[in-house]
């Protein structure tokens, strides 16, 4: 089982190695299938580890294995060791399953890509770097896997990087996500400090003993966790990155800004519940950004035109749900929602990513439109995810609700609320994405450009796509059942233990979920029989749309606050301290030197009669000391 | 061994300067040379014993009874930090002189002589255990570099080596005054003997420290840098960064806080708090600059005021994140220098408003680019990562603010280097940038791909070096 | 009792045995002037020049012992100090023949220069053992007189008659300050001869205001000889003016001498007053290393430029002298070796390049000269690191001693001081090594050999002299030290 833990973990970085070393001695197939093949290979072994798991007895499920010692001083040491147990296992499980069937996707999507090779490098490179994120047993190595995801993601998003766009989407993620990091650097400061190490165990173990709970430091610890998991999920107020980050190839927004990457700050969150459980206050903070993100992303996703960002607005929203749930320490219930919508939300985007394979790369859903008829399977498949993402039963996100409910604080109602509503905001946005795309009359653009000579896609691109159908199903079977102890739960139950609502609050909240869910999704659906009624609500409510349509401003208050400021005091500092004050300190000492220089120098007149008198006075001078000395 | 390492880059300085060789073979001799100088670090590093601290040491008196009966010995050894210090100066030294023979520098002989001259005395200064002998090599280290400088460099090379060699040199000499002033009171100028001397006089203390700052430099003090980085030859701006930089820190830790523990601990929040500011500052400045040279010149002035928080947080994890920060920060601001050269040779310019567009179909050149800029901004889990992280706890334990304040150095380094990256090899080719401007040629991967080994083995395992770097 | 009975003084030749040596080569010399053809005459009397000066070499080291002796009743006083300055001299003598061979102007008048460098040598070494201000002002006038004609002796030139003729107006008045003040002295304690002038003033009035005016004239006469602010002035034009030989020689022997005298003076006659003198030479120190290092910045003739650095440098020694103390006299002996060999050699170049493009040297006839001639190249930068006190010389050992030497009498202030002239100084040295080392520039070499081999053979001695003192400065530190002790006794 170590072994195959450590396969697990290696088998991308081996890929990435192979396609670096081999580089152009392999055609763009072997690189692309090679990639592919060590990606399963990894999934595979973490099939195995999870079955494993399966077999073992609950409680003995915790499993550490160190490899060698990372980094040292006499003060603190970094083991590199990596945590199987049931929560790192169904992230490995999701990481690797959902990941190698998107890179499988790519050899697809991708091919003809001049950068094709380096493309599988960079994603095999994502894919050890979230293993390693959720494998690490302790707060360093975490971090080190936190940071290198934001890499691989820096360099997908901005993988096509001839273009401004994408390097800078590229750039502003890695900025923010290096914000979260340092948060998460300075908890590690508090760990190592107080407790001596940031192994998980000891930390979670001693951590509640040594910072009083709902203490200062208790609070910040948990705080700068937050602000971690905060930056990586694209919640408020660190979410502007994600919208911006569907620059890059929709393979790779399915895999790392969907299913996969921004989920973790869920996970983390998850793993350190005993801080966040340490510390009430950050706890209902996660559950208050949850909701509020949900909200906002579901309103801005309303407006959006085009359909990858549409997409990523649902995930951020998506994301909310999550963070609610963990914020009401209903945790297996968001690593189940994180678990579905894994499948889901890479199902639509692979969806959406045939779509615009089909319609030579263009994404402003106005100029799709009825291509149902063109793309039949594609179609259903989108429904499938779309009806999972409205959260229709037994796709759950209700069961979030219900625990919120449960939890009987302002916090709770607050949740509760905010995240019926948005249950309805999404039964909107989501039915009006298909609606757009796949129905009513094509476009003029959609009548020229749409192409689907080879069948809707190539295999490679297909297959993948049915296959997180039929895993959004299973996915969601896994919460079946109204009260049971479902097996998900209990699976989770030891190291990520959750809420269990009543039958009747479940149930309840369920129904005014779906009823919410259904309801938008038909009024959309009535409204968009007619252009003229779009047309009339746009009449009527074209003022209130302009501030989604802006993103409520989040980029220019930032572009005002932070980076405007900065850049001018970087560029005084440049134009005026080190040009004059410590460029000149030296030059101006230089010349004054020098002019003293001159005049000595000149004072050499060469004339005897001067020498004579400089002399004399010199002695006078002298004589004139000593006689003043003397006892005269 | 130790004497070797001093040795082999000094005879062949001599070698190179007075064998009237034609130019390839003077490279190639010179070149020679660098290598078994780097060879003969690693055999240093594979017999060296973490248990043993100061090792192949070799002791002869070198002129007696001068000041007190105080004894200027030549004395010389490695500890772990001397050890990794001489290794990051041969490992600098020769792809320096990789560099410069690619780039072809006029005067063959006399600039591979002084290149290797300058080995030489870094070496000296990294292992001296006797005082005069560390000055000795501190002020020859300055000369070479005055005359490649001032020689070699580019078209304000005389501003440039005037401002620095005054800065410098007001540093150094001032050491020497407390050189003779340690000799005088205590009696001896061997660091064994001075090593828990405890002196409580502060005078003396800034009479070292004015060296090392300058040489480092902490904030106010680098008005030198940044004229000297953008105007040297740019393998020698390469070594400045990467190793010379070091000496200032390497004094600060190896000679100024062990005689003058009591007084460093008194002013330690001056020199923290100035070197903070010199990080943020640093920072700023460098996420401004129009050229890439700058950049780095004003990154690595952030980075090396970051190793002196290190230092001066006085604490373990201080010292460790500090002293493997120096190895790190050096092989990747060598790596940095360079790639910058070769990009000077292909388009004539640093200035990004007329370059860009270099990754585009040059797989190599933008994939080492990656490379060094990713360890410049210290990605987690690279090796600069382990070493910050360990120098931002070490403050942290000394003052929990401080080492939050100085954390944001991380997020101000990621937006300098993304720039720095993006402006030379992102977006549209710019105008110095033509389609058939050529990727990195084998030659020049030979000169970088080591160096970006180096840095993924030490992020690979860390504590390889952390448990001997401070023993 | 100023009536010193001759034949109650015993006479003892050894004492003087050098100034003999020296003397009769000189007479030698006149007489090979008038009886050999020219072209014969000059090679022997550079020969018997050389040889004079091995000879007396030879002499003083036989002579050399640790144990001090008086002679000529304490007029003079035979001590390792002294045999150490001696040697010094003699040692820049023969160097200064070597340079000398060869040049232009000494085709019709090698016969004089030499003899009157013979006897200059030998006022000098008769004043580094001087015991009484009679005797110092003897032997002063004695060398004065020879270096007025010497630096004269390009007639040619106008410079070096010009040059001559300030040194001797100048030198005059020195002389005459000297001579007025040692009368002074005299007056106020009877006597002439150091060490009883101190019993003198032991026993009575330390603070005797004709004493002290006495001392300051004395001290400002010794300024003078040693190049100090603002005694200074006629040092660039001598230098610059004088045959580069003869600059070699001035700069290397004068200043030795007059330190040398300088600090038996003030030690051995006037310690009563030692807090004053510290505090006018610590003045002094101060004033030579603003005026010497700021003026040289300017200058673009290298002879003009080493006159500046010289009066730069008295500011260094006069630092040792005010130490006053066993450290400092090692200190100051071992410097002015240094020193000594330095210049010599710095100079050195200078002739051959003279001889090379038959001019006055600017720093720019330097321009890439290394890489035409790269052992004379690489000895120049040696030397100019050497006077800048930069390892691997013995300047930078030098500079470490003096340094120490003052730390040691609370005279730190001096020290840095110090540390800042020497960073100007930098400037104006360090220009040197980068016109020799100028990548683009091609200077025009003249082959002509003639004087060459010995000019470089001078500046190959010195150059090594410099590297040697570096890395093995033991033994002479030694010799200074027992010198010192030989002085100050302890």
């Amino acid at each position: 089982m170590e072994t195959l833990s450590f396969i697990c973990l290696l088998m991308p970085l081996a890929a990435v190695a192979a396609l670096a070393l081999l580089h152009t001695r392999i055609s763009r197939e072997t690189a692309a299938w090679l990639g592919t093949g060590f990606a399963f290979a990894s999934f595979a072994a973490a099939l195995i580890v999870f079955v494993g798991l399966l077999g073992e007895g609950a409680g003995q499920r915790e499993h550490v294995y160190t490899l060698y010692t990372w980094a040292q001083s006499s003060t603190l040491t970094v083991p590199f060791d990596i945590l199987v147990d049931p929560l790192s296992a169904i992230e490995m499980l999701v990481v690797s399953g959902v990941g190698s069937l998107i890179v499988m996707y790519s050899v697809g999507y991708m091919h003809g890509d001049p950068k094709e090779r380096r493309f599988f490098a960079y994603m095999n490179l994502f894919l050890f770097s979230m293993l390693l994120l959720v494998m690490a047993a302790n707060f360093v190595l975490l971090l080190a896997g936190w940071g290198l995801v934001g890499l691989s993601s820096y360099l997908l998003i901005g993988f096509w990087h001839e273009q401004q766009a994408p390097v800078k989407a590229a750039k502003k993620a890695f900025v923010m996500n290096a914000v979260g990091d340092v948060g998460i650097a300075i908890a590690i400061f508090f760990m190592a400090r107080d407790i001596g190490t940031t192994n998980f165990h000891e930390v979670f173990q001693r951590g509640p003993e040594v910072w009083s709970k709902g203490g200062t430091t208790a609070n910040l610890v948990a705080f700068l966790l937050l602000v971690g998991a905060v930056a990586k999920s694209a919640q408020i107020p660190l979410h502007t990155w994600l919208p911006d980050a569907m620059e890059g190839p929709t393979p790779v927004s399915a895999l790392i800004h969907a299913a996969t990457m921004v989920t973790a700050g869920v996970y983390l969150i998850a793993r350190a519940h005993p801080l966040f459980e340490n510390a009430p206050d950050i706890q209902s903070l996660v559950a208050l950004l949850g909701v509020a993100t949900l909200l906002m992303a579901g309103v801005i996703a309303l407006v959006q035109t085009d359909i990858k960002r549409i997409i990523a607005y649902s995930t951020m929203s998506q994301i909310g749900y999550m963070f609610t749930a963990v914020g009401v320490s209903a945790y297996s219930a968001g690593m189940l929602h994180l678990l579905s919508h894994a499948f889901f939300k890479a199902l639509l985007f692979l969806g959406a990513g045939i779509v615009i394979h089909a319609l030579a790369n263009e994404q402003d859903v106005r100029r799709m439109g009825g291509l149902a008829s063109a793309l039949p399977w594609t179609t259903r498949l989108m429904w499938v995810g779309t009806i999972a993402l409205i959260g229709i039963w037994p796709f759950s996100k209700d069961v979030v609700l219900a625990s919120a409910y449960e939890a009987h604080s302002t916090t709770g109602w607050i949740v509760w609320v905010g995240g019926l509503l948005g249950a309805a905001l999404t039964g909107l946005y989501a039915t009006r994405l298909m609606r757009l795309v796949f129905y009513g009359e094509r476009s003029e653009f959609a009548r020229e450009h749409l192409h689907t000579d080879h069948g809707e896609a190539p295999w490679t691109m297909f297959w993948p796509v049915a296959v997180l159908g039929i895993g959004t199903v299973l996915a969601g079977l896994l919460w079946i059942g109204f009260g049971v102890n479902h097996a998900f739960a209990t699976f989770l139950e030891e190291v990520a233990p959750n809420v269990e609502p009543a039958v009747s609050v479940e149930f309840a909240t369920t129904v005014i979920a779906w009823a919410l869910g259904i309801g938008g999704a038909l009024l959309v659906w009535r409204l968009y029989e007619r252009p003229e009624r779009v047309a009339a609500v746009r009449r009527r409510f074209g003022s209130l749309t302009t501030l989604p349509e802006r993103k409520f401003y989040w980029d220019e208050a930032y572009d005002l606050v932070f980076y405007r400021p900065a850049a001018r005091v970087a560029c005084w500092f440049n134009a005026v301290l080190e040009r004059w004050v410590f460029g000149g300190s030296v030059t101006g000492t230089a010349w004054s030197v020098r002019g003293i220089g001159r005049w000595v120098s000149d004072a050499q007149t060469g004339v005897v009669r001067q020498y004579a008198t400089v002399f004399v006075i010199g002695a006078v001078a002298i004589g004139a000391y000593l006689l003043g000395r003397s006892s005269l | 061994m130790t004497v070797a390492l001093i040795l082999i880059p000094l005879a062949a300085a001599l070698i190179v300067a007075f064998l009237p060789l034609p130019r390839r073979s003077t490279e190639a001799l010179a070149l020679g040379a660098a290598l078994a100088e780097l060879a003969l670090g690693i055999v240093a590093l594979i017999q060296f014993d973490t248990a043993k601290g100061v090792q192949f040491a070799a002791d002869r008196l070198w002129f007696g009874d001068l000041v007190s009966n105080a004894d200027a010995r030549f004395s010389v050894g490695m500890s772990g930090l001397s050890l990794f210090m001489v290794l990051l100066t041969s490992l600098g030294v020769f792809s320096a002189i990789a560099t410069a023979a690619w780039i072809g520098r006029a005067r063959p002989r006399a600039y591979f002589s002084l290149l290797l001259m300058l080995e030489g005395a870094l070496v000296l200064l990294f292992t001296a255990r006797d005082l005069v002998l560390f000055y000795t090599g501190w002020e020859a280290m300055m000369i070479p570099l005055y005359v490649l400088i001032g020689v070699w460099g580019g078209r304000e090379r005389r501003r440039a080596t005037f401002t620095f060699f005054v800065y410098t040199l007001i540093g150094s000499l001032l050491m020497l005054v407390g050189v003779a002033w340690v000799g005088i009171t205590q009696g001896t100028f061997e660091l064994d003997a001075l090593q828990n001397a405890g002196i409580t006089d502060a005078g003396p203390f800034f009479l070292f420290a004015a060296a090392f700052c300058i040489k480092a430099p902490i904030f106010p003090l680098h008005g030198w840098l940044p004229l000297t980085y953008r105007e040297s030859p740019i393998e020698v701006t390469a070594l400045l960064s990467g190793v010379i930089s070091k000496a200032g820190a390497y004094g600060l830790l190896a000679w100024a806080l062990p005689l003058f523990r009591p007084v460093a601990e008194d002013y330690q929040w001056w020199f923290a708090g100035l070197a903070l500011a010199g990080l943020v500052y640093g920072s700023l400045v460098a996420f401004r600059a129009p050229d890439a040279r700058g950049v780095i010149a004003y990154s690595s002035l952030g980075q090396m005021n970051l190793i002196v928080i290190g230092i001066f947080a006085l604490n373990a994890d201080g010292f460790t994140g500090a002293t493997f920060q120096m190895v790190n920060h050096g092989v990747a601001s060598l790596a940095a220098f360079l790639l910058i050269g070769l990009v000077e040779l292909r388009t004539g310019t640093d200035l990004f408003r007329w370059l860009g567009g270099l990754a585009n179909r040059r797989a190599a050149l933008s994939t080492v680019f990656l490379f060094a800029t990713m360890f410049a901004l210290a990605v987690p889990g690279s090796s600069t990562f382990v070493s910050e992280l360990y120098i931002l706890l070490g403050a942290f334990r000394f003052e929990p603010w401080l080492g939050a304040a100085a954390a944001t150095g991380i997020v101000l380094a990621a937006m300098y280097m993304l720039r720095w990256y993006s402006g030379i090899a992102h977006e549209t080719e710019g105008e110095r940038v033509d389609p058939t401007t050529p990727d990195l040629r084998p030659y020049e991967l030979g000169i970088a791909v080591p160096l970006v080994l180096v840095l993924l083995a030490m992020s690979a395992w860390p504590s390889g070096v952390m448990e001997r770097i401070v023993s | 009792m100023i009536t010193l009975a001759a034949d109650t003084v015993p006479v003892s030749w050894s004492a003087i045995a050098p100034e003999i040596v020296l003397l009769g080569c000189a007479c030698a010399l006149l007489c090979i002037a008038v009886f050999m053809p020219l072209g014969l005459g000059r090679v022997a009397s550079a020969g018997v020049a050389a040889g004079g000066f091995v000879a007396a070499m030879v002499v003083s080291v036989t002579q050399y012992e640790d144990t001090a002796r008086y002679a000529f009743d304490h007029t003079l006083r035979i001590d390792s100090f002294g045999q150490a300055g001696r040697l010094v001299v003699f040692s820049a003598g023969l160097l200064a023949v070597l340079v000398a061979w060869g040049s232009p102007w000494l085709r019709d008048r090698a016969v004089e220069c030499f003899a009157l460098m013979l006897t200059a040598a030998a006022g000098m070494s008769l004043l580094v053992v001087a015991n009484s201000f009679v005797t110092v002002f003897v032997a002063l006038e004695l060398f004065s007189l020879c270096l007025y004609i010497l630096v004269a002796l390009d007639v040619d030139s106008l410079g070096s008659l010009e040059g001559g003729l300030k040194y001797l107006i100048v030198g005059a008045v020195g002389a005459a300050l000297l001579l007025y003040g040692s009368a002074l002295v005299y007056g106020a304690t009877g006597a002439f001869e150091f060490d009883r002038i101190a019993e003198a003033v032991r026993a009575g009035d330390n603070r005797d205001p004709l004493l002290l005016t006495g001392l300051g004239l004395i001290l400002v006469g010794l300024g003078f000889k040693a190049n100090a602010a603002p005694f200074h002035m006629w040092t660039p034009d001598a230098y610059q003016g004088a045959p580069t030989a003869v600059t070699t020689f001035m700069s290397a022997a004068t200043k030795a001498v007059a330190l040398v005298t300088t600090l038996r003076v003030l030690v051995v006659a006037f310690p009563e007053q030692s807090e004053l003198w510290t505090t006018l030479l610590a003045a002094l120190a101060i004033a030579s290393f603003v005026v010497g290092n700021l003026a040289a910045l300017r200058q673009t003739d290298v002879k003009r430029m080493l006159a500046y650095s010289t009066i730069g440098h008295t500011g260094f020694l006069f630092t040792a002298v005010a130490a006053k103390s066993v450290l400092g006299t090692q200190a100051l002996v071992y410097y002015l070796v240094v020193y000594a060999a330095t210049n010599i050699g710095a100079f050195g170049i200078v002739a051959v390049r003279e001889r090379e493009i038959g001019r006055p040297v600017q720093i720019d006839d330097f321009r890439g000269y290394a890489y035409r001639r790269p052992v004379l190249g690489v000895a120049m930068i040696v030397f100019m690191l050497s006077l800048a006190g930069i390892p691997p010389t013995a300047g930078f050992i030098g500079k470490l001693t003096i340094f120490s030497a003052a730390v040691d009498s609370d005279l730190t202030y001096l020290a840095i001081a110090g540390v800042v002239a020497t960073m100007v100084a930098l400037v104006y040295y360090l220009r040197v090594p980068f016109a020799m080392l100028d990548r683009e520039a091609r200077v025009p070499i003249v082959r002509n050999r003639s004087g060459m081999v010995p000019a470089s053979l001078a500046v190959a001695v010195s150059a090594l002299a410099v590297l040697v003192l570096f890395f093995i400065p033991g033994p002479l530190l030694d010799v200074a030290k027992t010198a010192g002790q030989s002085l100050l006794g302890g």
